[in-house]
């Protein structure tokens, strides 16, 4: 009954079966926003061209099937020349620099840098379609609080189809920070209520787009359990619905290690494909150069087994079918007029392409 | 093309809380208006298009009776036409105007220093709301309230809730910060509308970001004193003003015979109704220099019955007569010393008052905080304002970045409080005062003499700047420098002396050099420097950074 409701777009049917593929995901803050900015020491403990393309040779050793990432902005091309070659990578909204760019110096509160920091890897053989990119409806601190609304923060998420044929959706994500200071002088509570609301429109979302696959969402999400109620605010409101069943990763391979802020979840739907972690790691040892970690966060990866095949229907579809030739639509499929920063979907020549419009 | 709307717009009564029947409003007229920033002659450094309303509301007079009050709302088009964020709104407090046709609602010169706020090369994004106080405008018929109490503040505070109510019923986006401010007379007023809000229940749900007052006589007692002392005043018209609108307002019934010589006496009431200075020049008042000119012998003796009278009246209704103030509220007073206008003197008493009550100097404003600054070269008032202007218009424009999270920002609270003591040091010992001598010493750093022992050091070096002992010892006194304090991160950072415990051991020196290279000093050092770090700022040139001081 409730799966019926779900059938919006295109949707396909699918059969009950066995399979066991298993694929990695991973991820990973790559810490790149510069470490100077004008006269602004933005990052000055940042890894920088150096340290990135440390981070880059490591992301390609590992080989992870799915990489996603956050804070890529700088540094990006130096951190592609490692993963170009077996990856696939979504596009790149851009960094944080004043070059090229109009801004209003007297008015500094009206900036905002329109990237989100945000990448998506995925090897050769996978088949990964981008089908949005949502910034926050509500963040903290511009100037301060880690200045989070100097970017334009959000989630992206990904439709993903394993080798098998299996599909999942992919959420990558990068949500508000708080300053130490702040927290250790207790002064973040609307650090945390900006992260309850993130976590409030990232359950929505996902409730929207729930259909038969199994959902992995993963990235920065600058959260713990001890002081986050992400509990009852994402896991009980998706549990409760009946219609899903979350989970994280460091849970249920029994608390590896210490709660790490960036967490990989993941919802089997009921009825739906189902997935089950099968490794989970926080690679301290590996990630470091000099005795020093690579960045200011470690990777977190886990790789998960297919146990079972969905008899429900996956309804996900950014409509591309239906799209017009000649004119742009944004990433949910929207006809946009005059489309300006972002990337946006061109429907030319038959094809329906990603366009990154700057 | 100026067009006139004249839309009544009457509240309805039913709906309404008894705040918001006080806050009804009437447009008189509407209108597409280039401001420009002028510094005076046709000299102009920025314009702006911008929407003009006048509009009048109600308020009361001296007596409490109901009266219509006129002014003035200026919003930039842009901000109205939605192409950029508003951030806030300015209440601002007009000066001394010469003519009734120069209030902001006649478009006179009251207009021209919202004007010049709006339309600056830093083009802040606010609205600006002005009332044209009692007696001129619509409440022309009314007396004048010239720098007599709180009538004028209130005028100004209705004026602020009319117009609040004016961009609800228009969507007008109002922004997050509420600034209050006013240059001379206007630096009386901002005083006294802050007062307000902590008094009186009506206007406590105004809570102002900053006060801005400068120049303002805010000890009327005091000013009329110093005027009978020094037998001076730059504007003498203006305190023939002041002691009729006391009169006249507080019905003190002071014969104009007994306080003022001929011609003034018998052309006194005509410059009082028409409030045209031009009344005064015809009699030849304006080229008069000193009081005894105009006063009559009896007044200007302070113990005479019509004098003791008027500054009894003149105390009662003082700034801080009923007044608790909420010292979790920031201001900002700034006065010249070489103001012959408006004498410094009447501000030097409210100072300590307020720090008495709680509000702390600080770097920069945190929850409380009463920064003042008395500017040291040698300003007559109106040059003074000039500076006064710079400041404010620099401390609006970038409040929005400094407080952008609603609170006050710790990276620039770090680096000014960090930087600014240790380029004190330095801009110290560049005049070639020796901090080492002198602390080393002890007199200061282990706090067993008088802090203005340090005084007569500063001599020679004071000279070379034009200035004397006497005028650093007044700085001292205006701003509450606590040069001991100087002197104890100076002993702290170069000489180990812990200022908590000055007998014991000195600090290791790796310790100290770690703390002078993260430019840092203790918190709780830092607390009382800012007037201090102004007034030797702009000693040492440094005019450039002077502005953040307004912040």
């Amino acid at each position: 009954m409730i799966l019926a409701i779900l059938l919006t777009f295109c949707g396909s049917l699918t059969t009950t079966a066995q399979t066991g593929e298993q694929f990695s995901i991973a991820t990973l803050n790559v810490d790149g926003l510069p470490q100077k900015l004008l006269v602004l020491k933005v990052n000055p403990d940042g890894p920088g061209n150096g340290g990135t393309a440390r981070i880059g040779k490591y992301l390609m050793q590992k080989g992870y099937d799915l990489l996603m990432l956050q804070e890529d902005f700088n540094y990006h091309e130096v951190l592609s020349v490692f993963l170009e070659d077996n990856y696939k990578m979504d596009e790149w909204t851009g960094d944080v620099d004043v070059v090229g760019r109009t801004i209003d110096y007297l008015h500094l509160q009206n900036h905002r840098f329109d990237c989100d920091g945000l990448m998506a890897c995925w090897k050769n053989d996978l088949t990964v379609m981008s089908a949005a990119r949502m910034p926050w409806q509500q963040n903290f601190g511009k100037f301060s609080h880690a200045m989070d609304e100097m970017v334009t923060k959000g989630f992206r998420r990904y439709e993903v189809t394993l080798r098998s044929g299996d599909r999942i959706v992919v959420y990558n994500m990068h949500m508000d920070a708080a300053d130490d200071v702040d927290e250790a002088t207790q002064n973040d509570a609307k650090d945390k209520a900006a992260r309850m609301a993130q976590w409030a429109q990232l359950k929505d979302d996902v409730l929207q787009q729930l259909d038969s696959r199994p959902i992995i969402i993963v990235g920065d999400m600058n959260s713990l359990y001890s002081r986050d109620d992400v509990k009852s605010v994402f896991i009980d409101s998706i549990n409760d619905s009946g219609r899903g069943t979350v989970a994280d990763v460091w849970m249920e391979m029994n608390k590896q290690g210490e709660e790490s802020v960036d967490k990989i979840l993941y919802i089997n739907p009921v009825l739906g494909t189902m997935i089950q972690p099968v490794a989970y790691t926080v690679d301290k040892v590996g990630y470091q150069y000099e005795g020093k970690r690579l960045s200011d966060h470690y990777p977190v990866a886990a790789t998960f087994k297919v146990v079972s095949r969905a008899t429900g229907i996956e309804t996900m579809d950014d409509g591309r079918s239906k799209m017009e030739e000649g004119r742009v639509y944004d990433l949910r499929g929207q006809q946009v007029s005059q489309p300006k920063k972002g990337i946006f979907i061109e429907k030319k020549g038959g094809k329906s392409d990603k366009r990154v419009f700057r | 093309m100026k067009k006139i709307l004249y839309i009544y717009i009457i509240m309805c009564a039913s709906v309404l809380t008894s705040a918001a029947q006080d806050a009804s409003y009437r447009i008189l007229s509407e209108s597409d208006y280039t401001a420009k920033a002028q510094l005076g002659g046709n000299f102009s450094f920025g314009s702006r298009q911008v929407r003009l309303m006048v509009y009048d509301y109600p308020s009361t007079d001296a007596d409490g009776k109901a009266v219509t009050i006129s002014g003035v709302i200026m919003i930039p088009s842009d901000i109205l036409d939605g192409s950029v964020p508003c951030d806030g709104i300015v209440m601002y407090n007009h000066y001394t105007v010469g003519s009734p046709n120069d209030v902001p609602s006649k478009c006179g010169k009251g207009l021209n220093e919202i004007s010049a706020l709006l339309a600056n090369p830093l083009r802040p994004n606010y609205i600006v709301v002005a009332s044209d106080y009692i007696g001129y405008g619509s409440s022309f018929d009314h007396n004048v309230s010239y720098i007599c109490g709180d009538t004028n503040g209130r005028n100004a505070l209705d004026g602020l809730l009319a117009a609040k109510q004016l961009f609800d019923d228009r969507n007008i986006p109002q922004g997050k910060f509420l600034f209050n401010m006013g240059y001379s007379q206007g630096g009386t007023e901002s005083m006294f509308a802050a007062k307000l809000t902590d008094t009186e229940s009506k206007y406590k749900d105004i809570r102002f970001d900053k006060t801005f007052s400068g120049g303002g006589p805010l000890d009327f007692e005091q000013i009329y004193s110093i005027y009978v002392a020094r037998d001076a005043c730059d504007d003498i018209a203006d305190v023939i003003l002041m002691l009729m609108s006391v009169n006249e307002n507080y019905h003190l019934g002071i014969d104009y015979k007994d306080m003022f010589q001929e011609p003034v006496a018998s052309k006194a009431l005509d410059y009082f109704r028409t409030k045209d200075k031009s009344v005064m020049a015809d009699i030849g008042v304006l080229s008069k220099d000193s009081i005894h000119q105009v006063l009559t012998p009896d007044f200007m003796n302070l113990e005479s019955e019509p004098a003791k009278k008027m500054r009894a009246k003149l105390k009662e209704i003082s700034l801080t007569t009923g007044w608790e103030p909420d010292i979790t509220k920031n201001y900002y007073i700034e006065h010249s010393r070489h103001d012959n206008y408006v004498p410094i003197q009447s501000v030097r008493g409210i100072i300590p008052w307020m720090r008495d009550k709680g509000f702390q100097p600080s770097l920069v404003p945190g929850k409380s905080s009463l920064q003042t600054c008395t500017v040291v070269f040698k300003l007559k008032h109106q040059q003074s304002g000039i500076v006064w202007a710079i400041q404010t218009m620099a401390a609006i424009q970038f409040w929005p970045v400094l407080y952008y999270e609603g609170e006050q920002n710790r990276h620039y609270r770090d680096i000014v409080g960090d930087l600014d003591v240790m380029k004190l040091i330095k801009t110290l010992e560049s005049w070639g005062i020796d901090l080492r001598k002198i602390v080393n010493e002890g007199s200061l750093a282990r706090n067993r003499s008088n802090v203005f022992d340090l005084i007569p050091n500063f001599g020679e070096t004071l000279g070379k700047v034009g200035l004397t002992t006497d005028d650093l010892q007044e700085m001292l006194e205006d701003s509450g420098i606590d040069m001991i304090m100087v002197a104890r991160v100076y002993g702290y950072l170069k000489l180990g002396i812990d200022p908590l415990n000055p007998t014991a051991a000195p600090a290791e020196e790796s310790a100290r050099t770690q703390l002078e290279e993260r430019i840092e000093a203790p918190l709780y050092l830092l607390r009382s420097y800012e007037q201090t770090l102004a007034n030797w700022f702009l000693l040492a040139g440094y005019d450039v950074n002077y502005n953040l001081w307004g912040l």
